[in-house]
């Protein structure tokens, strides 16, 4: 058995907690966040490189009076960066979040989450911002924790990279 | 090189040169040594030779030594604690263990002392079993306090909080193990976080629970956790400092090889297992077993009394029952005329031995003309004989007459035949001619009869 420690980072109500229940199996109660500032969620998924256990470390909310405690990133082997598509704000901030990870946790998988691909209307990013960043290499992904769209293929895609590591 | 003496003449310096040449090489050679500077080959080979020798010899070199390895020390703990920490891991476990070791005897011995003066009944009871089982009294205390159980004992990577091996105790609930290791991981950031210095992590060694407790045994590459309720003794906690530090021992290269593979780790869980243990308090124990012994043996007993009693009975209704079957046959045969019971055994088959005359009924018909309480096959054997009852006698002998006339009536008597009433001459002249002939009869009484003329 594998099993791989992935971090959930993204600025204030991106959606990382609803993506996250739309993947896992196991979580623990939702008060730990509050508390220590980090859920756990377990989901297991079949891999090329076989069975893979990922314990997903969804990190509180990144804002001004709690800003993300890089202690939690110790030992991860992923990182998704969560953006909102509505707030262009989010996505300037997930960039600095890679940054700061980066530093605490060197080079290692890191995929985008763009969320609330659902909300058609108010979807502000522009395509080429995103195109911008997968032509520098980054992984991008549209997902919507609403509809499920583009969850799945994620967190597969993210395990995939961490086995190929 | 020596240079050659102008003031001596060429033959002297000749014979100079042939004397002292080789000791002369040597000396140069000296010199040339004596005039570089110390070369770190010659005294790497004497070296260890040498710190052996002058340390046999005084102290010296100790003292020589000691500042500038307490200052290589202290300057290692300053620039990375984390080497010197992992270095002295496995010395300092067991050392820590004997100190604590020392605190329990020292702690038990204060225990006995508080317990001596102890007029409490239950500390006099305790008294008594200590003189009775000649175990020392602290001991008896000691274990009389303790009840605890350790359900589950996880290995839990430092660096990333995963779950590399897991046991639980039989029977005992299972929470998802996974999870619970991944937040152990996140509670020791946290604490790390919040409370260490920078860079420093902070070790947490125990949670309270109201349920229970969690016993952490840190070691450089994974914590060994153990999940325990009640009150553990000092033991559990020594015995996942000592699993800690084995799987540290057997796992090395493993740990430095981990990459989220928690295949090869599925080593460590026999070691784990030894930390599963509980313990009930004695008295408690005892209770159980005494009360569990004693259900079981009063049902036991009650079982067998009841069983016996059951089979009692029912023996003793079956044997009645055949008793009386047979009783019955006995009974019923006997009181047919011309059959003689010899013999009735058996429960099943019921043998029948009989003696039957000719003239009488025949004893299967009476057998199944009755009904017994238990059935049972009958086997009959006979042999035939004559009988000499008077119904048989009187059979035999109206065999040999003409049908009797009304008027008369008969009657066997020991070996008499009465007669009485009115019978023709005829008739008595025939009796009285043929009773010779019937076998048990020799005689006639005819007192009684009005003989009449033949009609």
């Amino acid at each position: 058995m594998i099993r791989r420690k992935v971090c959930m980072l993204g600025a204030f109500a991106v959606g990382k907690t609803s993506l996250v229940r739309r993947f896992v199996d196991d979580s623990f109660s939702d008060r730990y966040q509050s508390t220590v500032g980090v859920k756990i969620h377990k989901r297991r998924l079949s891999t090329s490189a076989g069975e893979t256990s990922l314990l997903i470390w969804d990190l509180h909310g990144d804002d001004e009076y709690q800003p993300v405690r890089t202690t939690y990133l110790r030992g991860a082997s992923g990182l998704f960066l969560v953006a909102d598509g509505t707030r262009p704000g989010t996505l300037e901030r997930a960039l600095e979040l890679a940054d700061l990870a980066r530093g605490a946790v060197g080079e290692i998988p890191l995929h985008l989450l763009v969320n609330k691909v659902d909300l058609d209307n108010e979807w502000v990013l522009e395509a080429d911002q995103l195109d911008s960043l997968v032509a520098r290499g980054w992984s991008v992904h549209r997902t919507s924790a609403k509809s499920g769209d583009g969850v799945e293929e994620a967190f597969h895609s993210l395990a995939e990279a961490m086995n190929a590591e | 090189m020596s240079e050659p003496n102008d003031s001596l003449p060429p033959s002297l310096d000749r014979l100079r040169e042939l004397l002292v040449k080789p000791e002369q090489g040597r000396i140069e050679a000296v010199e040339e040594q004596l005039a570089e500077p110390v070369d770190a080959q010659s005294v790497a080979e004497v070296l260890p030779k040498a710190i052996s020798h002058r340390g046999t010899d005084d102290e010296a070199l100790s003292l020589a030594l000691t500042p500038t390895i307490e200052r290589g020390l202290e300057e290692s703990v300053k620039r990375n604690p984390k080497v010197l920490a992992d270095a002295v891991f496995p010395i300092i476990g067991p050392a820590i263990r004997r100190s604590i070791a020392q605190t329990m005897s020292e702690f038990v011995e204060s225990i006995n002392r508080t317990v001596e003066y102890s007029l409490t009944l239950k500390g006099l009871s305790w008294r008594i079993e200590a003189w009775r089982t000649g175990r020392p009294l602290a001991e008896i205390v000691l274990a009389k306090s303790f009840r605890y159980r350790v359900e589950q004992v996880f290995l839990v990577h430092r660096e990333t909080g995963l779950l590399l091996a897991h046991v639980v105790a039989d029977g005992a609930p299972q929470w998802e193990p996974d999870l619970v290791s991944s937040m152990l991981g996140a509670i020791q950031d946290f604490m790390s976080d919040s409370f260490g210095g920078e860079g420093q992590d902070v070790q947490l060694e125990q949670i309270d629970i109201a349920s229970g407790l969690l016993i952490l045994s840190p070691g450089p590459d994974a914590t060994v956790a153990g999940w325990v309720r009640g009150t553990p003794p000092p033991t559990v906690r020594e015995a996942l400092v000592e699993a800690c530090e084995r799987v540290h021992q057997e796992l090395a290269p493993e740990f430095t090889q981990f990459d989220g593979d928690t295949e090869p780790f599925t080593f460590s869980r026999p070691v784990l297992g030894e930390c599963i243990s509980e313990q009930a308090t004695e008295e408690g124990a005892r209770r159980k077993q005494q009360s569990k012994s004693s259900w079981v043996t009063w049902l036991l007993l009650w079982l067998a009394v009841v069983g016996i009693v059951l089979i009692l009975i029912n023996r003793h209704a079956v044997r009645s029952q055949r008793e009386d079957d047979r009783e019955a046959l006995r009974a019923n045969l006997e009181a047919a005329p011309g059959i003689s019971v010899q013999s009735v055994e058996g429960d099943d088959p019921i043998v029948l031995d009989l003696w039957v005359d000719p003239r009488a009924k025949d004893p299967r018909k009476i057998v199944d003309g009755l009904t017994l309480k238990r059935s049972a096959a009958i086997e009959i054997t006979t042999r035939p004989y004559l009988s000499a009852d008077p119904e048989i006698l009187l059979k035999r002998l109206a065999d040999r007459l003409p049908p009797k006339p009304d008027p008369l009536t008969w009657r066997v008597q020991g070996e008499t035949l009465y007669l009485k009433g009115r019978v023709p001459a005829s008739f008595l002249a025939l009796i009285e001619q043929r009773l010779p002939f019937v076998e048990g009869l020799s005689q006639v009484d005819t007192s009684a009869v009005e003989v009449v003329e033949n009609q």
